[in-house]
């Protein structure tokens, strides 16, 4: 299998004053699936589109197995991309639809149809090939787009939003038939969304865009578990920030003490390589709730605080906290028991391993 | 949309070219010409105010003037005050045959002004068939279709289905919203009327107004017809044009500058008005429909019915009186004969074949022009699309007689002879007509997403030949819609025509106005009825296409 590598090397675009893409890079491996990943308006789009060739970049390059193609005319690019709006041609029948890309690179006859027919049955609308896409479901018309782009057997595979026009149940199981079919196939595909859930589920690896730059590239596990700044902690899920002034942290043998929710935590050096003011951040569902005299095991931390706040959402139950430092602190309590909701006003004790800290600087990574 | 690296000659910039070219020397040449024209003395040499201090001050000329501003403004507000109630309650009840009437009241506007003003003279004229009868039931003095009332009673019958069809949009196209949440606050039907639907459709009820006069004042046709002694100013150029030949047509170039200063003023405000259209939700939701009592749809049905028929009285008149015996123009009904088919069959083929050749190759050309052009107003970018949307929809302001004047007296000459051309006739067609296509593609393309078309380059099909394989595809209804508006007002136009064609370019409208002038009853309605067979054909041909596709749509399923 001929699979491509994408080389985005300091692409700039601008429209007007506004950089929507903003000297950005990124190295995709061939036949992965790479996630961009950020709130409307952060330039995923615009870097989509500028790779498909509808944008043409300001400054930097991109590169297909190392192979510049600035200069290529989108029609020559090669990339299959699936729109926001799915884009099917509202005249062609689904078949005639799947077919279009492929007469266009010259494919006739009895291969044309067995293209047009594996690729129809890998999404599963062989028995709508006939039809009109007007009387087709936006899911249906979804899997048109997917296999109208595929069937090109592109260099790159392109999906802006696909999914965000269906209702949640389709959703998640169309992402898992996407992520199938591209391991299936290979081909290296960009996926956009702005939907985190989606983007952990989905990817191999995933960037975090804010404001035309990448926040953070890695892998679903390390964007969730180690995000690298409270922007990329605070857009994947949800967490608890608290702000540590650099004057609250001493040095102490090997270690740092710093004074934490009113006690004293000690750190390993190495995750404190900062020298400023820093941000500790810890997801709601790392956080345990522990009775007061529970001892605590190795490398943990406790605290109490009181409850200012309880919502009940069926499968879990949220506390909100005001900690001793006045942050406003979420606990989640999976498969609650009766025994286990506590009233607001009261006072409960929280702790947290110190694996599920993560410490940034403030203002980001810089 | 898409941008090359560097950018090269976008190939975009023919089209534009050739239109801007086209306006530049068939339309705005003319136009500066008449214009300039109206300021110089006999001899051309200096300049002066002379033939407006003349037209202000002698009352033959500044009464065509009176009467035309009168005619436009009672008109319109006549066709608004019956219109108005006629589209709110087309598009918010059901009535009996709800969509044949939506269709057949439709055919006044499809037949030329002129043969609608002509059966009305057969009808009520001096020897008309209601003014007989009146008379030989007794009435002295029965009402004729003479003066300035006549005229306006000609007019609002003539023009009402377009105000019909323009308010009936601006109805349909309230977001329901409003109206409903109206509803919510326990708003009378009626209060809701007052205080949300009329205001709400106020911008299109004077966007409809503004058009429907631009359209009266330029008649020709109607007030050439019925207003004898009642000159307008459209009416007074024609004249004065034609009279003057010799000399320069000083007073006709006058009139027709003051004509065009009141029409151009009415399209800049119509633009400006265009603009704040902010009430109108996007196309689908529709105001919902509500089931009279059945009583309440009896009268409106009635109202209607009473509508259509005066809709349908010009093409069954014209009808029976061409198969009636004719003297000049007394017809004598119950005789019925072949005789005028016999007498002008063979004076019909030219004319016909001169209007069907020049309104066929005008048409081409708007539709093929038209649709470029609608396509570089909505996708070519906000700065050239704004521009060229306002400089093409230019014609719409300018005066049919004053572009025929124009045409005449700057292609008359070497280097550029013209004149009596059929060349001519189609240019003026041409010109006078592409705002129509421009409209109907470029109103249907900002509809469609350029996703569409942009799926199509990705998938390996260059930009040009997607703009035929994908854009042209999706925006065919649009083309076809404005190709066959520029069909129909071509094949019926008289009011430039009348300047521009020559013995050997007689179409069909000449043919027949001057045998209504030369009082050849018989031979008009002969020559009115194929007129408007040629102008309907294709209308029904086309509906005709599109209920087959329908029907095996539907088979299919
Ligand atoms: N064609 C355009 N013209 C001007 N500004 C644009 C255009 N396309 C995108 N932008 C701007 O660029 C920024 C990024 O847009 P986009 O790439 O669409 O974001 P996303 O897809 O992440 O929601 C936004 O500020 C947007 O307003
Ligand atoms: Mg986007």
């Amino acid at each position: 299998m001929n699979q491509v590598q994408v080389k985005i090397e300091n692409i700039t675009k601008k429209f007007g004053a506004v950089k929507a893409v903003d000297d950005l890079s990124i190295d995709i491996q061939p036949g992965e699936l790479f996630t961009l990943l950020g709130p409307s308006g952060c330039g995923k789009t615009t870097l989509l589109r500028t790779i498909a060739g509808f944008n043409y970049q300001n400054s930097g390059q991109i590169f297909f197995n190392g192979k510049n193609i600035d200069r290529l005319p989108p029609h020559k690019r090669d990339t299959g991309m699936v729109f926001q709006t799915y884009a099917i041609f509202p005249f062609l029948t689904v078949s005639e639809n799947v077919a279009y890309g492929l007469k266009a690179r010259k494919i006739r006859g009895k291969e044309l149809k067995e293209k047009v027919s594996r690729a129809l049955e890998l999404v599963r609308m062989t028995e709508y090939k006939d039809r009109r896409p007007d009387q087709l479901s936006g899911g249906q018309q979804q899997r048109i787009a997917v296999a109208r782009a595929i069937v090109i057997e592109p260099k790159v595979l392109l999906m802006d939003e696909p999914l965000s026009n269906l209702d949640a149940k389709l959703r998640v199981e169309m992402r898992t038939d996407i992520r199938h079919l591209q391991k299936k196939l290979g081909i290296t595909m960009i996926y956009v969304t702005h939907d985190q859930e989606e983007a952990l589920d989905i990817s191999d690896r995933i960037a975090v865009l804010e404001k035309g730059k990448i926040a953070q590239v890695g892998t679903p596990w390390e964007i969730y578990q180690r995000p690298i700044s409270s922007y990329v902690a605070d857009f994947i899920g949800t967490s608890n920030f608290s702000l540590i002034k650099q004057n609250t942290i001493s040095k102490s043998g090997d270690k740092f003490k710093v004074i934490f929710q009113n006690k004293s935590i000690h750190l390993h050096s190495d995750l404190l390589p900062y020298k400023d003011d820093v941000i500790f951040s810890i997801r709601p569902e790392a956080l345990k709730i522990m009775s007061d005299d529970e001892i605590l095991p190795e490398n943990w931390f406790s605290f109490t605080s009181r409850i200012s706040e309880t919502t009940y959402l069926g499968s879990k139950f949220v506390y909100v906290l005001d900690t001793p430092m006045g942050d406003s602190y979420q606990v989640t309590v999976v498969n609650p028991d009766r025994d286990d909701m506590e009233d607001v006003g009261k006072m409960i004790r929280v702790g947290f391993s110190l694996n599920d800290l993560t410490i940034f600087p403030v203002g980001g990574n810089s | 949309m898409i941008s090359l690296p560097k950018k090269r000659f976008d190939i975009w910039y023919i089209p534009v070219i050739i239109v801007i070219a086209c306006y530049g020397l068939f339309l705005l040449y003319p136009v500066y010409n008449v214009i300039k024209s109206s300021f110089f003395n006999e001899s051309g040499s200096t300049i002066t105010f002379n033939s407006y201090v003349k037209f202000f001050t002698v009352p033959y000329y500044y009464r065509a003037l009176l009467n035309t501003l009168c005619l436009g403004f009672f008109g319109t507000l006549i066709i608004l005050l019956i219109t108005l109630p006629l589209a709110y309650f087309y598009t918010r009840t059901r009535i009996f045959g709800h969509v044949a009437i939506g269709t057949i009241i439709w055919i006044p506007y499809l037949t030329p002004a002129f043969i609608g003003a002509y059966t009305w003279l057969i009808l009520f004229g001096k020897f008309g068939l209601v003014t007989k009868f009146l008379i030989s039931i007794g009435f002295e003095n029965p009402p004729t279709i003479s003066g300035l009332g006549g005229i306006l009673v000609i007019f609002v019958l003539s023009y009402y289905p377009f105000g019909f069809v323009l308010l009936k949009g601006a109805f349909e196209t309230i977001d329901p919203s409003l109206e409903e949440s109206a509803e919510n606050l326990g708003s009378s039907p009626f209060r809701r009327f007052w205080t949300v639907t009329l205001p709400a459709a106020t911008p299109s009820i004077l966007n409809a107004g503004l058009m429907v006069f631009i359209i009266i004042i330029d008649a020709f046709g109607i007030p050439a017809i019925v207003g004898i002694g009642v000159p307008v100013l459209t009416t007074l150029v024609y004249g004065e044009f034609t009279s003057e030949i010799g000399g320069p047509p000083i007073m006709a170039a006058t009139g027709s500058t003051i004509l065009l200063s009141i029409s151009l003023t009415i399209l800049i405000i119509q633009r400006v008005y265009l603009k704040k259209r902010s009430y109108f939700s996007r196309g689908v939701a529709r105001p919902k429909m509500v089931n009279p009592k059945l009583g309440k749809k009896i009268i409106l049905t009635l109202i209607f019915l009473i509508v259509l028929i005066l809709s349908l009285l010009p093409i069954i008149t014209i009808i029976i009186s061409a198969f009636t015996k004719a003297d000049g123009p007394v017809l004598r009904y119950g005789t019925w004969t072949l005789e005028n088919f016999e007498k002008t069959l063979y004076s019909v083929w030219v004319p016909l074949k001169t209007s069907v050749m020049l309104a066929f190759g005008s048409s081409i050309l708007d539709l093929l022009l038209g649709g470029l052009m609608g396509y570089v107003i909505v996708r070519k970018g906000k700065l050239l699309g704004t521009f060229m949307d306002a400089f093409t929809s230019l014609p719409l302001g300018i005066p049919g007689v004053l572009l025929g004047i124009g045409l005449v007296i700057s292609f008359s000459s070497r280097p550029i002879l013209l004149a009596g051309t059929g060349f001519i006739i189609v240019i003026a067609y041409f010109v006078r007509r592409l705002p129509h296509p421009i409209r109907t593609v470029s109103s249907l393309l900002s509809q469609i997403n350029p996703d569409v078309e942009e799926a199509s380059v990705n998938l390996g099909v260059p930009p040009i030949k997607t703009f035929y394989k994908v854009t042209t595809r999706m925006v065919l209804p649009g083309i076809i819609t404005g190709g066959l508006l520029a069909w129909t007002s071509s094949i019926a136009d008289l009011t430039c025509t009348i300047l521009i064609f020559s013995a050997k370019w007689k179409t069909l409208t000449i043919e027949t106005y001057s045998q209504i002038r030369g009082d050849q009853y018989g031979a008009a309605s002969v020559l009115g009825l194929f007129l408007m067979i040629t102008v309907v054909t294709p209308v029904f041909i086309l509906n005709i296409l599109n209920d087959r596709k329908k029907r095996k749509e539907m088979v299919e399923e």
